[in-house]
Order: structure tokens, then C-alpha cells, then sequence
């Protein structure tokens, strides 16, 4: 969940493509080949250090789920990491038949939670059951061999992350590594084996409620996007409801795995120290197994206008905070470079307007942040204002200075000033993200998904460079509405009041 | 200049002598296990340039052509760790003050807009033991960066308007700080294991702030800032001509020497508890950190301590994560380790979280673990592994330009041979299995280790006594104290206050015992937001404890209802509850619950004060509550001329003091028609009455909360 907006940003400054003439020689570098299956490989040469960064892509996540299944993308990250049938396994054939039997215990469980009035003390019984298979099944297990093997050989940045829009698994490795990384990373892709599911099952919910249930602010998140989309999967944050968490069978990992982990809907991405012919012996001695299939369709469902603001308050043990949702369109839509451009010009650097208005000239909040493309850019999505207001201000104080900033512009527009100075902070920004080549590859991969192509990234910069002042006046009085903002808030629980009701 | 050098020969040789190890499996026919690896490319280590002004500035450079921007580091003995108690966070106030409060003849939005306008960043900023300064731009504008830089260095203004926006943030950032929970058991964990007094642990408070002026800053900002303090490094697209004429151009007239006190030392902290719990209502998860103070960095050791920390804390793959997170699901991370700070000694401690009910059983899993490797040598194949990963991750070190430049400099900073990197390879090689136990013993103690936990108490799966003795830990955040020490209270001085109090309630004040309701009409002055401007006030009571308060301002009605401890804000159609702050507010300045229940207060004389040339009687007043108050009575007039209390306060908790004039007699009671507010000596607001009308008939219906759920 932190990754994708880690990856928002990356794409923000990565979008502002334009900047010409540091970015051919970059392209240059770029190269890229698709095996028969289907699976497409995305090179970015750099021999400046014998290290190669490896980044792979999956077109599904949390937008893709369904009620009962929700958080079912992330789940299947973490189980990436459990081995292969081959890795990971002192017998497989043992740990096969136990698990088999672990999911006929789960089987019962679930039909009993499903039942109208269930047993509680049949399902402890029962959970009980399946914890000793757990424990007996572990014997034949050789304890987190995949990640082993990656870390001895030297792994760095080892890691995954599951957005609304997609998944992404990715590490770094020395060059001399490379067809280990073909072996390991095909591997778990084509003949993955999803064994200690049930104990990974406690460390997502310990996820969750370390991430959401115990962070007021975080809540306060959740609240917001549920509010704000009333039929698009957007409306939940990604790594699901505890109650789907809980219920989530093997048997549905294995069937999302087969339909969303095929050649047609993978995409990677590899930077560094190899060369084409280098990768492609590798790509097509180990990728070549892997089913062909069909990239998943964009989701048809979609929101109708929001009809009215929507506001709700969190009372918790929390000073205050407040949170505005706009609803604004897709990364595909030409208005959303100008929805960025609008967000620079609000909120980057101690002179920008905003945050110039908010902290500095009225000393009204902590910290504030204003960004398009929450909790997504692949679908329509949202323009995200956050704030916590210095002590003995309110939440109300800040809405009502953010309003009469929002109605300047909507009313004079920006300076051309202002424009170029945001202009010339982006630029410079998007130049020292270049240090950072693997946000870079990652921007390559969402851009090759999300629009079809990774030269699109490129395409982007060009359009950033040329908003203009109408631009930005335009897409303010178009988006940023109050009729159809959701609202959301945290105020302090005041102790006695819960006593009294 | 490119050159291959003594490392990666060194790690050619261990690429080559610890190949591939299998994973201890007989089958063979593994694909995994047959995979070759050609020997790793040298690697080209870019050579770092040094140089040094005629000033004493050194400087540190990797030419880089790549890309058309410079990044600039800075870093400078002093920080935090230095403040002196009663200032705690004073440095990071200097760091960002000098950033955004002015230089030379550019006023701070000036510079900001300065900055901004030609895409240059400039952060300044306290990290432990150093303050660093992080400086980007484009190469073409290295010149421009610099000559700013060097007024903020040299010349800083320290605006008083700038030190005030940080000390709200500052507060506001106390205020919130137990809003999240797993920085609280972090900052008491710190807090047990060197002692709360200790800047390694020391928390800022309201007090410290309001110590904190310009006078400080600036009297901090000379000790540290000085040419011969700054080390610095650029990595861009610059040579050692450019970077030494650019630097002399802008700094080299400036001579200024530092004065760094010693840096403070660490002592282990005896309690008579090892256990320290914090209750917090509602969490689902427990936060954990157990340990004990550690070790400072000690090159003979490091080896050591790296191969311990790889197996037994550190990633995926280490033990208290396969036990805690893989094997049992308890987690989704638990991390720590010996960790060893440069001069000071370190943490050694571990943490985790996890649900409620299951607090217990994490906490006995990681004493197990550390029971164990304190007893049993690690396998040969854990040594391996954390071996090989050490070494065949060693080529990230040469990652970045960035990287390196940014290891040199910390390296430099702390005194560290810089060829510890070639000593260490050499010392991993050597580490053993009985090493490692020797390692755990000398720097693990489980009878020293203290733990803290964080979580709701009733969902616990046991007795945390069962684990030793536990202490329940207040993280109620302190409110300012009085800037005087309230001497304690005698019964002479008890006797004189009730005397002095009664004699008003019988004389002047006696109407106040026939007081049923009041209503008051007015306006405020005050300024806000950079403006002045005028709030209309209308204020009813209801005796005891009815309050409805209309405040109009720039077209807007804001209406506050409080009854008892229970109150609501109304504006712009919507209903929140009102802060307790703000509802103390609204209901202090009114003394009609002293002269009404003057039983439930305690009264005691301080002394005869003289203000403005006036001397007055003072009282301070406590309830049960220990909310205080201060009453000056004029000796001359005998009227309650001024009052002094806890505000809410527009930047945090803050001492108001109400100076009251233009008395008149309203139904037999003296009232004043005017007040001035005053915090820290400087008017907040002022208030001019125009109706004072006692025993008004109120309409109950007016004090009406409505529930907002309906």
C-alpha cells in the first residue's frame, strides 16, 4: 500500500517527460523483446556497476478482486515467497498430502462459519486441527528457502508491493547472479507452491492492523475512499476486509493465481549491468514455460457522478485531521497531467500557494499535502487533500482557508510565474530521479500496463511541459467542486462523552 | 579516473573461494544447484577528489558527468545531542530556522521565493551528532545555490515571526505525538534504556520551548556554524578547480572558529522494574521493544557483530524472523539488533508488534531465540549464508556515486580509518561459529533486558508479571509549567488566602452570591492571520454551568454551547464537539464558581506583588482538578484587577493573563468593560464590553445540545 504511492510519485516526476535532450540518450539505452508466449521483457542497459536490478510487473491487484476475495492480490504476494515445488520443500510429496488435508479441515471451517448459527467451539476444535497439520507440515519444510537463496547470493532492495492497479515484485542482484534470477523469478511465476498458507494468513492480518486498525490516520484513509466510490472496486484500500483476510482459501489463490499470472499479463523490467543477448538467452531458456494468456481487460464498472458531499468523523484518542477527496479521471485522461501541474504549482516548495497560505502566512497546519491519483491512476480516481491543523485550530478553519484558495484560482487562474517556477522545480526533480534508475524501470513497466506502451512515459513529459495557466484555471473550476467532495475527519475523542451516550 | 582497486580484487577472491553453497539437500539434481556463476566484473570505483579552502572547509568530490545537477552535502559537529536539557530539540529549531528566517538583506519569503523560483533546494537539518545540509540544483546554477548557501551561513537574520511559525509546528508536533502508536513505545523504550534526562533520549516539551528565543538560536547557530567545522562533498558535473573557486568565492572570507562541547556519554540506567507498560484503549496490537543499552562501533568487533546481526535479526532470513513471522504468524515485522552508534553506545534491543492476544507468547519466542544463540553455536550454514550475502552484497556499495561520496563523508565524520571497508572483508572471512556465541554472550543480557509494551491491557493472554516486574508508564504529555516555582502551601499561607477571599466575598463581590445568570455583549480585537480584526461576542450564562456563546466574524456566525463538561461548536450548518481545551476557555474568567463554591478550591497567598506601579495581593488558586489560577487584587481597590490561567492558546498551551479595567458597579458587582489578553507579554486580544446585564432571563432551550446523529 505505501508502494504505490511511492510509485505515484515516481510516476509524477517520471510523466513530466519533455525534458527532450536528457532523455534520448536514456531512450537509446532502452530496448525491449516479447518470447512466443506472449511475455515481454523491457531492457535498460547501464554497465556503470556490475549489479542489475529486476523488477516484474503484474497487471492485477486490488481492483480486480470481488466481495469475499478482497485483499486476495496482496495475499498472493506475499505467498510468491514461499518456494516452489522445488524450492522450499525437504518432500514435497508429504507436504503436498498434508496441505491437502489442511484445506479439507479449512473447507469445514468455512462451511461452518457459513452456516447460520455456527459452532464456535466446533471451530476452535477444528482450528486446532489444522494448526497441528501446520506443525507437522512444517517438518518438511525447508524454512524460507526461496528468500535464503536470494539473500546469500547477495540480494539487495528485496521486496513486493500490491496496489490497486498492480503488483510488483522486484530486487537487485550482482550481474554474475543473472540466470539465477531467470531460474528463481520463472520459477515462482510458472510452478509456484503455496505452502505455510495458513500461518502467512496471521501475518497478513498482523499487516493490517499494524498499517490500518491501529493508525487513526490510516483509518481515516479507509474511511475516505470507501466513501467516495460507490460501485468501483477503488472504494477498498487493497489489502481487504479481516473477514475476507480470514476466509480466503487456498483453492482461490491457486484459481486467481492461474487467471492472473500468465505471459500476457506479466511485463519485466531489468536495469543494469547485462546485454540484450545476455537477457534473451536467459528470457527464453527459463520464461519460455510459462502459459501464454490474455492481458486482463480494463474494468468496465464505473462510478456515476457523486450527487452530493459526503462527510464522515472518526472520534479517536487523535489530535485532528482532515481529508478531501475530488473525483477526478484516469492517468489516460489529458486533463491529469494538468491535475499534477495544479499540484505543484499548490504545494511544492515553502512558496507554492498553499502551502505558503496554510503554513506559513495563517499558521493553520502541521503539515499539509494535495496530489492527484489516490488510491489509484490506472481508473478514475481521486485528488487527495490532507491536513493536520496546529494545535487549537480546527478541521473547519483548514476546509474554509483551502475553499477560498481553491476559489482564487478558480476565479484568476495562476501567474505565469507561477507556472514557470513550478515548471523549473519538476524539471529539476524529474532530473535527480533519474539517479534512481530502478523508480525509473518501475515508471517503464506502469507506463507499458497501465497505457500500453513504455514509450508513453516519455509522451507525458511533453504534455506536462505544455500546460498553460488556462489549463490549470480549467481544470480547477472542472474537478474541484465541493457538490461532489467527500469529506473526511478525525477529532478528539472527548473521554466523558463516550460515557455519557 | 577510473582505477580498479585492493576491493575488488578482495571480493573477486571471496566471489571465488565461497561459490554457490547448497542448501545442505542431497538432491542434486536440482536446477538451483547447478546453476554456474561467472566471476563478478571489477568494479570500477570512482575516485573521490579532496580538497580544502584556505578557511579550513574540506572538501570531498565525485566528478560526475551523467546527469546536469549538483548535489552538495555539508555536515558539522554539533546537533540535538548537544542542547542543553531545559532547550532539548534546540538545534533542530537553529537548523530550520536559519533556513527559512532570513539572510543577509533577503527577507524570508524573499528567499524562499528566491530558491523556489530557480528549482535549488536547500535543507537544513540535526541528525544525532551533526547537523547536515543537503544543497540540489542544476549545474548552471551552482554558482547562484552557493551564494545563497553562504548568506544563510554567514548571515543569518533569524526573524522572530519565522521562530515563532516553527515553535507552533513544534507544539503542534508534541501535541500529536501520542496520536500513532508505534513511536510511543520506541520513545519510551529509548527513554528506559538511557535514562529520560539523557539526549540520547530526551523528548521536547512545552517548557522547552518556551525558553527557546532568538537569543538562543543564535547564540547556538555560533558555536557550531563555523569554516573549519564544514565538511563537504559534491557529486555533479564539477571539477576540483570549479568546486574550490565557487566555495572561496563565497565563503573563503569568513573566519569564524566553532566551539563544540564534549560529546556527552551514555550510562546504563538501573530500575527497579523490567518491565514498562503503557495502557492505550481500543488497540488491537501490541507494540514490543526489549533490550539494553549497547556497545559504540569498535572496528576490532564489527566483523563480528555484522555476521551475529545477519543471522540472527537482519532480513528475511534471519532467525527472529523465521520464528516470530514465518514459523508462528505472529508478525509482520520484528526487527533490531546490536546496533552500535559511532561514539556513544548504541541500543541493543529488539521489537515486533503483534495482536493483543498473543503478546505474551511473542515475547517469550524472542527470549527464547536469544537464549539460545547465547547457548548453542550457530550451524555452519548459517555462518555461510550470512557470510556470502555479506560479501556478494558488498558490490552495492558502489551502487552510487551518492553512496559512496556519502559513506567517505560519515566515515570522515566519525574518525573511521578509511580503509576499515578492506579490514572488514578481511575480518568477515575470519568470523567463526564459536565467534558468534561469544558475541551473543558478551553482548546479549537477558537479566539486563528491559521491556516495553504498549497495548490494551484486558486483551493480553496473561499476566505480564509472569515475565517480571512491571511499571505502568505515564505518557500523559506535560502542559507547560509556570515560569515561577509556586512555593508550597503552609497553613499560615492557606489562613491568609481564605481571608483575604472571604473579605471579598463579603464586601464588593457579594452580589455574585445572588448571581443567576449574566449576559455580556462586546467585542474582541485581536489579529489574525496577519489581520486585525473585530469579533462580535455574545455571551450567556446560565449558573452553574450553561454557557451559549455567538461569535460573529467576517460574515460568519460561530456558535458554542457548553453545559457541564459536554460542549459543541456550530458554524457553516455543521456541529463538532468542543475541544476540552477550548471548553476550559470558555469557561474561565468568570469567577462566579469561586465566590459560589469557594469550598471546592484551595486558596493560598503568595505574596504582595506590585505591577504597572500598582500593588496587589496574590492569590493562587487550585480545584481538585490542580487546574490553577492566579487572582491579583489591587490593595488599593480591592478588585480582581488581573487574572492569570492556562489558555488553549493559538500555538499550543500557553499562560494567558487577563488585565481588566473601566470598572462599573452592575447590580452592586464591580465589572470590567475591558480586558487586554496578554501571552507571553505580548496582547493577544483585547475586549471591549458594551452590555453587562446581570440576572437576565435565559431561555433553557438555549443551552440545547442536539445529538448530532439524529
Amino acid at each position: 500500500m505505501k508502494r504505490s504511492i511511492l510509485i505515484l510519485v515516481l510516476s509524477l516526476l517520471f510523466a513530466v517527460s519533455g525534458l527532450a535532450q536528457d532523455f534520448s540518450s536514456l531512450k537509446k539505452n532502452i530496448s525491449e523483446f516479447t518470447l512466443p508466449n506472449g511475455l515481454k521483457f523491457i531492457l535498460l542497459e547501464d554497465h556503470s556497476v556490475p549489479i542489475i536490478f529486476f523488477a516484474t510487473y503484474a497487471n492485477v491487484g486490488g481492483s480486480d478482486e470481488r466481495p469475499g476475495i478482497f485483499g486476495i492480490s496482496h495475499f498472493l504476494e506475499h505467498m510468491a515467497f514461499k518456494g516452489t515445488t522445488e524450492i522450499g520443500s525437504k518432500n514435497i510429496e508429504e507436504e503436498q498430502k498434508l496441505l491437502a488435508k489442511m484445506d479439507d479441515v479449512f473447507e469445514k471451517i468455512k462451511a461452518e462459519r457459513g452456516s447460520p448459527y455456527p459452532d464456535e467451539a466446533k471451530i476452535k476444535a477444528m482450528d486446532a486441527e489444522l494448526e497441528k497439520l501446520g506443525e507437522e507440515a512444517s517438518k518438511h519444510v525447508e524454512p524460507n528457502e526461496f528468500i535464503n537463496i536470494l539473500e546469500r547470493n547477495g540480494s539487495q532492495y528485496l521486496n513486493a508491493g500490491t496496489s490497486k492497479d498492480s503488483t510488483m515484485y522486484y530486487y537487485s542482484l550482482p550481474s554474475n547472479k543473472l540466470e539465477l534470477w531467470a531460474y528463481l523469478e520463472s520459477s515462482r511465476f510458472i510452478d509456484p507452491f503455496f505452502r505455510e498458507f495458513y500461518k502467512e494468513r496471521g501475518v497478513i492480518m498482523e499487516e493490517r492492523r499494524v498499517r490500518i486498525d491501529n493508525s487513526p490516520l490510516f483509518k481515516l484513509i479507509e474511511e475516505l475512499v470507501a466513501m467516495s466510490f460507490k460501485n468501483h472496486t477503488y472504494q477498498e484500500l487493497g489489502i481487504g476486509p479481516m473477514s475476507d483476510i480470514k476466509n480466503i482459501t487456498r483453492d482461490d489463490m491457486y484459481a486467481y493465481f492461474k487467471s492472473n499470472y500468465h505471459a500476457g499479463n506479466l511485463v519485466i523490467g531489468v536495469n543494469g549491468d547485462v546485454t540484450l543477448p545476455e537477457l534473451k538467452k536467459m528470457a527464453e531458456k527459463y520464461f519460455s514455460k510459462m502459459p501464454s494468456g490474455k492481458k486482463n481487460l480494463r474494468i468496465l464498472t464505473e462510478d456515476p457522478e457523486q450527487l452530493g458531499e459526503k462527510s464522515m468523523t472518526l472520534y479517536e484518542d487523535s489530535q485532528p485531521t482532515v481529508a478531501l477527496g475530488y473525483h477526478i479521471p484516469s492517468v489516460l485522461h489529458p486533463d491529469f497531467v494538468k491535475l499534477q501541474m495544479l499540484s505543484n504549482i499548490l504545494t511544492d516548495g515553502r512558496s507554492s500557494r498553499l502551502t505558503k497560505r496554510l503554513e506559513i502566512d495563517d499558521k493553520l497546519v502541521l503539515s499539509s499535502a494535495f496530489f492527484p491519483g489516490f488510491p489509484g491512476t490506472k481508473y478514475p480516481t481521486l485528488f487527495i487533500f490532507f491536513a493536520m491543523p496546529n494545535s487549537g485550530r480546527t478541521n473547519d478553519e483548514v476546509v474554509k482557508v483551502f475553499d477560498e484558495e481553491m476559489e482564487k484560482i478558480k476565479k484568476n487562474g495562476v501567474s505565469e510565474e507561477e507556472l514557470a517556477a513550478a515548471k523549473k522545480r519538476l524539471k529539476v526533480n524529474i532530473i535527480r530521479s533519474l539517479k534512481s534508475q530502478n523508480g525509473l524501470t518501475i515508471s517503464l513497466l506502469q507506463s507499458e500496463i497501465v497505457k500500453g506502451s513504455w514509450k508513453k512515459a516519455f509522451d507525458s513529459l511533453t504534455e506536462l511541459m505544455a500546460v498553460t495557466t488556462e489549463d490549470i484555471k480549467t481544470v480547477a473550476n472542472k474537478y474541484i467542486i465541493k457538490s461532489g467532495r467527500t469529506i473526511g475527519r478525525i477529532e478528539k475523542k472527548e473521554e466523558k462523552k463516550e460515557a455519557v451516550q | 579516473m577510473k582505477f580498479l582497486n585492493r576491493i575488488s580484487i578482495i571480493l573477486l577472491a571471496a566471489a571465488l573461494c565461497c561459490s554457490f553453497l547448497t542448501s545442505g539437500l542431497d538432491a542434486k539434481s536440482r536446477t538451483v544447484d547447478k546453476i554456474k556463476f561467472p566471476p563478478l566484473k571489477n568494479i570500477e570505483k570512482p575516485q573521490v577528489e579532496t580538497g580544502q579552502t584556505g578557511n579550513g572547509i574540506q572538501l570531498r568530490l565525485i566528478k560526475n558527468d551523467r546527469l546536469p545537477v549538483v548535489d552538495f552535502m555539508i555536515i558539522l559537529k554539533g546537533g540535538d545531542v548537544y542542547d542543553p536539557k531545559e532547550m532539548t530539540g534546540l538545534s533542530s529549531i537553529t537548523a530550520e530556522l536559519l533556513r527559512i528566517g532570513g539572510a543577509a538583506e533577503l527577507k524570508p519569503a524573499d528567499l524562499d521565493k528566491a530558491l523556489d523560483d530557480a528549482g535549488i533546494s536547500i535543507d537544513i537539518y540535526s541528525v544525532g551528532t551533526s547537523f547536515r545540509i543537503q544543497v540540489s540544483c542544476l549545474r548552471e546554477d551552482l554558482d547562484t545555490a552557493i551564494s545563497y548557501l553562504a548568506k544563510i551561513l554567514r548571515q543569518p537574520t533569524f526573524d522572530k515571526e519565522k521562530l515563532e511559525e516553527i515553535k507552533i509546528k513544534s507544539s503542534a508536533s508534541i501535541a500529536r505525538r501520542n496520536d500513532e502508536p508505534s513511536p510511543i513505545s520506541d520513545r519510551e523504550f529509548t527513554k528506559l534504556v538511557y535514562g529520560a534526562d539523557s539526549p540520547y533520549a530526551s523528548v521536547q516539551e512545552y517548557e522547552h520551548l518556551d525558553k527557546i528565543d532568538q537569543a538562543a538560536v543564535a547564540m547556538n547557530y555560533k558555536k557550531y556554524f563555523a569554516p573549519a567545522n564544514m565538511l563537504t562533498g559534491i557529486v555533479g558535473p564539477v571539477t576540483m578547480d570549479e568546486y574550490k573557486a565557487v566555495i572561496e568565492k563565497y565563503f573563503g572570507d569568513w573566519s569564524h572558529n566553532a566551539d563544540i562541547p564534549a560529546l556527552p556519554g551514555a550510562q546504563e540506567q538501573s530500575h527497579d522494574f523490567n518491565i514498562g507498560f503503557i495502557q492505550k484503549d481500543n488497540l488491537t496490537q501490541s507494540y514490543l521493544s526489549i533490550g539494553h543499552l549497547g556497545v559504540a562501533y569498535d572496528p576490532a568487533e564489527d566483523a563480528k557483530i555484522k555476521v551475529f546481526n545477519n543471522i540472527f535479526s537482519e532480513g528475511f532470513a534471519a532467525r527472529l524472523t523465521n520464528r516470530v513471522r514465518i514459523q508462528m504468524g505472529l508478525t509482520y515485522g520484528i526487527d533490531g539488533g546490536i546496533v552500535t552508534a559511532n561514539k556513544y553506545p548504541g541500543k541493543t534491543y529488539y521489537e515486533t508488534y503483534t495482536k493483543c492476544e498473543s503478546t505474551i507468547k511473542a515475547i517469550q519466542a524472542i527470549k527464547e531465540e536469544i537464549e539460545r544463540i547465547r547457548k548453542e553455536k550457530v550451524t555452519e550454514k548459517e555462518l555461510q549464508d550470512a557470510k556470502d550475502s555479506f560479501f556478494n552484497s558488498y558490490v552495492f556499495e558502489f551502487n552510487s556515486p551518492d553512496r559512496i561520496l556519502r559513506t567517505r563523508l560519515y566515515r570522515e565524520f566519525n574518525g573511521i580509518n578509511l580503509d576499515s571497508a578492506e579490514k572488514l572483508i578481511e575480518d568477515v572471512h575470519k568470523v567463526t561459529a564459536d565467534d558468534i556465541l561469544k558475541t551473543a554472550q558478551k553482548y546479549l543480557h537477558p537479566e539486563k533486558m528491559l521491556i516495553t509494551v504498549l497495548s490494551d491491557k484486558k486483551k493480553l493472554d496473561g499476566d505480564l508479571a509472569s515475565l517480571g516486574k512491571v511499571k505502568e508508564l505515564d505518557i500523559a504529555i506535560p502542559q507547560p509549567k509556570l515560569a515561577e516555582i509556586i512555593p508550597d502551601a503552609t497553613p499560615e499561607s492557606l489562613k491568609k488566602g481564605q481571608e483575604i477571599f472571604a473579605a471579598l466575598k463579603a464586601n464588593q463581590y457579594k452580589g455574585y452570591l445572588k448571581m443567576k445568570s449574566m449576559e455580556i455583549k462586546g467585542t474582541v480585537k485581536r489579529t489574525m492571520m496577519g489581520n486585525a480584526m473585530d469579533i462580535g461576542m455574545k455571551l450567556s450564562t446560565l449558573y452553574p454551568d450553561k454557557r451559549y456563546a455567538e461569535i460573529s466574524m467576517m460574515g460568519m456566525k460561530i456558535e458554542m454551547i457548553a453545559v457541564g463538561d459536554k460542549g459543541v461548536i456550530k458554524a457553516m450548518g455543521q456541529q463538532q464537539p468542543m475541544p476540552e481545551a477550548q471548553l476550559k476557555d470558555l469557561n474561565s474568567n468568570d469567577p462566579w464558581e469561586l465566590f459560589n463554591n469557594t469550598a471546592a478550591f484551595k486558596i493560598q497567598y503568595l505574596k504582595e506583588t506590585e505591577v504597572d506601579g500598582n500593588k496587589y495581593d496574590l492569590l493562587y488558586v487550585t480545584n481538585a482538578k490542580n487546574d490553577w489560577q492566579k487572582l491579583f487584587i489591587n490593595k488599593a481597590t480591592g478588585l480582581i484587577e488581573i487574572l492569570e490561567a492556562m489558555s488553549a492558546g493559538e500555538s499550543g498551551p500557553a499562560i494567558k493573563r487577563s488585565v481588566s479595567s473601566n470598572f462599573k458597579t452592575i447590580s452592586g458587582i464591580p465589572m470590567a468593560f475591558n480586558s487586554k489578553e496578554y501571552v507571553k507579554d505580548k496582547v493577544e486580544a483585547e475586549v471591549i464590553l458594551t452590555d453587562i446585564i446581570v440576572n437576565p432571563p435565559l431561555k433553557p432551550e438555549l443551552f440545547k445540545i442536539e445529538d448530532p446523529k439524529k
